[in-house]
Parts: C-alpha cells; structure tokens; sequence
C-alpha cells in the first residue's frame, strides 16, 4: 500500500477548491433564452420564443416584458422603464419598409438630483446619432420626434441605442432609496413612416 | 445522579426560556388579528422570502422566473425548504405551518445548546445565558427566526458548528458547517472566520496544519461543501454554477459596488435606509466592542460582521435583518446592569411586538 505524505490532503483540498473556482467561472450550459438573460444581459425581458418583428407606427410596449429591450434595461413598470446603466439598446425588425422621412418619436425622462443637476442622453440608430436630449430640473421630462438617419429596408434588424452622460443611484445621489445604476427613462417610443 | 438532574436541569430551562419567548410571539400574533379589523391586517406571516422557500418546498426550483420582475427561485439556498418540505412530508402539513414549526422546534433546540454549553461561548453563568437567551429571542429582528425564513436555521447551524468547533467535535463542526453553508451564502464566512481565529494568534503554526493536516483542516475544509453542492445542483437544473449570483443580481439588483457610497447615499435617501445604515453601524460597534471586552468570542464576532458587511457591498435593502437576526451581538446583553438588562428586555419585546403589527399589516415592508 502506497502511504502519501500527509501534506497530499492539504494539496488535494486545494486543487479541489482551485478547480471549483474554475468550474463556477467557466462551466456554462445554459439555454440561450437563460443566457442572454442571466448572464450576458443582452436581453432585458424574459420573453420565449419571441420575435423581433415590429410592426411601424405601433408603441413599442414600455411598461411591459417585450422582446424589443436588449441590452441595459430595468423591469418593465408603470411609468415606462429605466436604463441601466450608460448603453440601453432597443432591437427591432421592422415587417414594412421604413422609407426616408421616417421619425423615431416618444417621451423620455432622466434621473436629475442631488449632485446630479443635469443629464444628457444620446440616440443613435444603427450607430448614427439621430439626436441629443438634454434635462435638468426645469426639464425632467421631454418629447421627442426625431427623423432616422436613412430609410430602412423591411426585415433588416435596427438598433437603438440611448446613451446617457452620466449614471447614478438615486441612493448616492441622496434623492431616494432606490439602488439601481439609472440614466434615462423611456415612456414611450414608436417608429412613425411619414404620414 | 448530579449529571442527570443538572442535565434535565437544563432541559427544563431550556423549555422555559424557548417555548416562553415562543408564547409571547405567538400571544401578540393573537392579539393583533383579533383586536385589529381585518381591513388594516393580515392573517398571514408567511410573506415575501416566505413565498419562495414555500415555493421551492413544495415544487423544487424548476419554474420559470416572475416575468415582470425576472425574480427566481434560484436566488434562494435549499437546506431550509428540504428541510420544510421534509417535516411537510413527514406530517402532512401544509409548508407555511411546517416552516413555522421547525423554527420553533430550532428555537428550543438553541435554548438547549446555549445553556449546555454556555462556556463555550463565554457565558460566565446560567443567569448570563439565560439573559442572552432572553433578549436575543425577544428582539424585534428575531421575528425573522419565528416566520418561515431561514434565519432560525442559519443561527442554529453556526451555533452548532461553533460549539463543537470549541469542543473539538470536528466531525459534527464540519456536517453542521455543511448545513450553514447549504442555508445562506454567508455561511461560507463560518469557516473564515473560524480559520482565522485559528491562525491568527498563532501564525508560527498555520504551516504545521498545512503541512500535518488534522481534523480542524478536514471541518474547515468540509463546511463550505454546503455552497459547492448548490453550485453543483445548480448547474445540472439551469447549465450555470453560478445561477444563485446571476438570479440575485438580475431579480434583486444585487451587484458589487463601493460600500461606502452606499452607506453615505444611505445616511440622506429616507427613513428606510437611514434605519439600515444605523443597523449596521450600531452592529459593527456592539461587535468591537463585545470582543474588545472578551464577551463575543472573535470569530463568532468576525462571521456577525462579515455577513451584513458582505451585504453592504451590494446594497443596503435588508441590512436590519442581516445585522440583528443573528445571534452573537446579543452575547453582549448579559453585561448590563441588572436593571438596564430588565428594561432592555422589556423594549426588545415591545419592539418584537411592534414590529409583527407592522409585519401583519405591511406584510414586510419594514425588511
């Protein structure tokens, strides 16, 4: 019988932790629905076998689970969602064509208090800045309408993406209990053709 | 024949102080929903965490997550639900009725350890443990130990490791270290604490036990086993080890982030996070202050800070409860003056008292 020196238990519950560390950080066999929304954040709602497909001039749906949040979005609630986070992008498909003239329009608020007495946010569509909104205390809230960029081709997947200048807890801030990272919140969005 | 009697001396104190506490609870229960009209009421203590160890009891952790709030069954440890559903199969109770019972049966069970081996934890004398025994189940935050959470296991389980830890029972310090790390997160900071109050004090050593592991290396190692085997569970119900993390961070916002801007937003934001930041402070200075002056031993003292010090660094929601639902910052109690020790128990059962109103009418809202 091979007799080990004692150490080898010491050794062996050290490569066991090592490569539980390991597998915690690595192992990943998740579904794709679980992943994108646990882990990597590129969804925001919970939403099966969902499509992307968007129908132009409908609301996109603010204050509830909708396939359309992706990345850097809070719960859906009542008054529309926050963001979370500086990036929060929308994808979409649009099942008709959105031809030159279009607008991307709706309301937005931000989060403006304490040492934080103003917010910028920026909006892009597939990359291209479309327009800047800017709040402060006399302006918390704001309409929006602004055109796209170029036309867009039925089918083809669009990005929009609402970047905000600054990002803080309400909590920090010492405006209220709330500990979630927000910038801008949307209360409501559509993508109008021209009329 | 002096054995037996002290031992069923024991017992009978142990039955008078638990199943005592456990009455007045249970006597203020009555009065509020008796007095009060049932439109400003709630016959129901199971309520928030509540739900969800129910959950898990009754239909295990596979359910699809709350889709307006992404909230998951994964975010919750199981050895308080096996335990509940076990006790549910058992008896055929219902969960909200079983959970209930098991933390009284707990209670009693604490009662017992704590005056059996009242040395171990530097209790001078009968009186002492008797008096922290008193305040600990009396205080407002230990309604938590009484409604179906898990927080009546969770003290029982450190208890239970520290004193065999004390009395080199290694084994039974490292099954009941397994347990406390299978209930709560925050239980794999038991067997840091302990290892550090090992080390410290005597570095010259910490190579030896390397290097001639014993039993003290064995439970050390063994006692956060509880976490890996959820990680394990884990990965085969969803394919991600780290479920448990991910569920809080997506569902209850759980993230890391600088604790002491989370303490200072704390001090300005309202009444409700004011109430946490002073918890903690408050907890952190009993603490020190309680192993300053040898009544809290270190690493019973190092675990009661690291828990709600780990919160801290996530968010501030829960602190109370993460504070003052544990039992160690009680052992201070036995150093008060006779007359302050009768005055604080009676505004810790006043606070208790006040605080279930509250539970039964908010359901919860004062976590």
């Amino acid at each position: 019988m091979i007799r080990f020196p004692r150490y080898v238990e010491t050794l062996a519950w050290a490569a066991f932790y090592i490569a539980c560390v390991i597998f915690a950080v690595t192992a990943d066999s998740s579904p794709p629905e679980y992943r994108a929304v646990f882990i990597e954040h590129t969804a925001a709602d919970w939403v099966l076998n969902a499509s992307h497909d968007y129908v132009p001039g409908r609301p996109i749906p603010v204050s509830e689970p909708s396939p359309f949040f992706a990345k850097g979005w809070w719960r859906p609630e009542p008054d529309g969602r926050w963001g979370k986070g500086r990036l929060n992008t929308i994808i979409l498909r649009p099942t008709s064509d959105l031809p030159s003239g279009s607008k991307i329009a709706g309301r937005a608020d931000a989060l403006i208090g304490g040492d934080q007495p103003n917010q910028v946010i920026a909006i892009r569509i597939n990359g291209n800045e479309v327009g800047r909104l800017t709040f402060d205390v006399r302006r918390r809230s704001q309409e929006m309408k602004l055109p796209l960029p170029t036309a867009i081709a039925a089918g083809s997947q669009v990005e929009i993406a609402f970047e905000a200048t600054y990002v803080a807890t309400p909590l920090e801030l010492g405006v209220d209990q709330d500990s979630r990272e927000l910038g801008v919140r949307l209360q409501a969005l559509t993508l109008l053709p021209p009329a | 024949m002096d054995v037996l009697s002290g031992r069923l001396r024991t017992l009978v104190l142990a039955a008078e102080v638990g199943l005592g506490t456990l009455l007045f609870f249970f006597l203020v229960y009555f009065v509020v929903v008796t007095f009060l009209p049932a439109n400003v009421r709630s016959l129901d203590l199971c309520v928030l965490d509540c739900y969800w160890y129910g959950a898990i009891a009754t239909d295990g952790y596979s359910a699809v997550p709350n889709i307006m709030t992404l909230q998951t069954r994964f975010g919750f440890f199981p050895a308080f639900p096996i335990a509940a559903s076990l006790l549910t199969d058992l008896t055929g109770m219902p969960f909200k009725i079983a959970g209930l019972t098991l933390n009284a049966c707990f209670s009693l069970l604490f009662c017992w350890l704590v005056l059996e081996y009242r040395s171990e934890l530097g209790l001078k004398s009968e009186r002492d443990a008797l008096t922290f025994l008193t305040v600990f189940l009396l205080s407002p935050w230990s309604l938590y130990n009484r409604v179906p959470y898990s927080e009546m296991l969770f003290n029982i389980g450190s208890l239970a490791t520290f004193i065999a830890w004390r009395r080199k029972n290694y084994p039974f310090a490292a099954i009941s270290g397994f347990i406390v790390s299978l209930t709560r997160f925050s239980g794999v900071l038991l067997p840091l604490a302990l290892c550090l109050e090992l080390l410290i004090p005597d570095r010259g050593n910490a190579l030896k036990l390397l290097v001639r592991p014993d039993g003290k290396l064995r439970a050390l190692a063994i006692m956060p086993l509880g976490l890996v085997a959820f990680m394990l569970f884990l990965y085969f119900q969803t394919g991600d080890p780290l479920a448990y993390v991910h569920a809080e961070q997506v569902g209850w916002n759980q993230g890391l982030r600088n604790p002491f801007t989370t303490l200072w937003g704390g001090l300005w934001a309202g009444p409700s996070t004011q109430y946490s930041v002073v918890a903690f402070i408050v907890t952190s200075l009993a603490l020190l202050w309680g192993t300053h002056s040898h009544r809290i031993p270190v690493s019973l003292a190092l675990f009661a800070w690291l828990a709600p010090a780990v919160a801290i660094t996530s968010v501030l929601v829960a602190q109370p409860r993460f504070s003052l639902a544990l039992f160690p910052i009680y052992l201070i109690a036995p150093a008060a003056p006779r007359g302050l020790r009768l005055a604080l128990i009676a505004v810790l059962a006043m606070g208790q008292a006040a605080f279930l109103f509250f539970w039964l009418q908010a359901s919860g809202t004062l976590q």
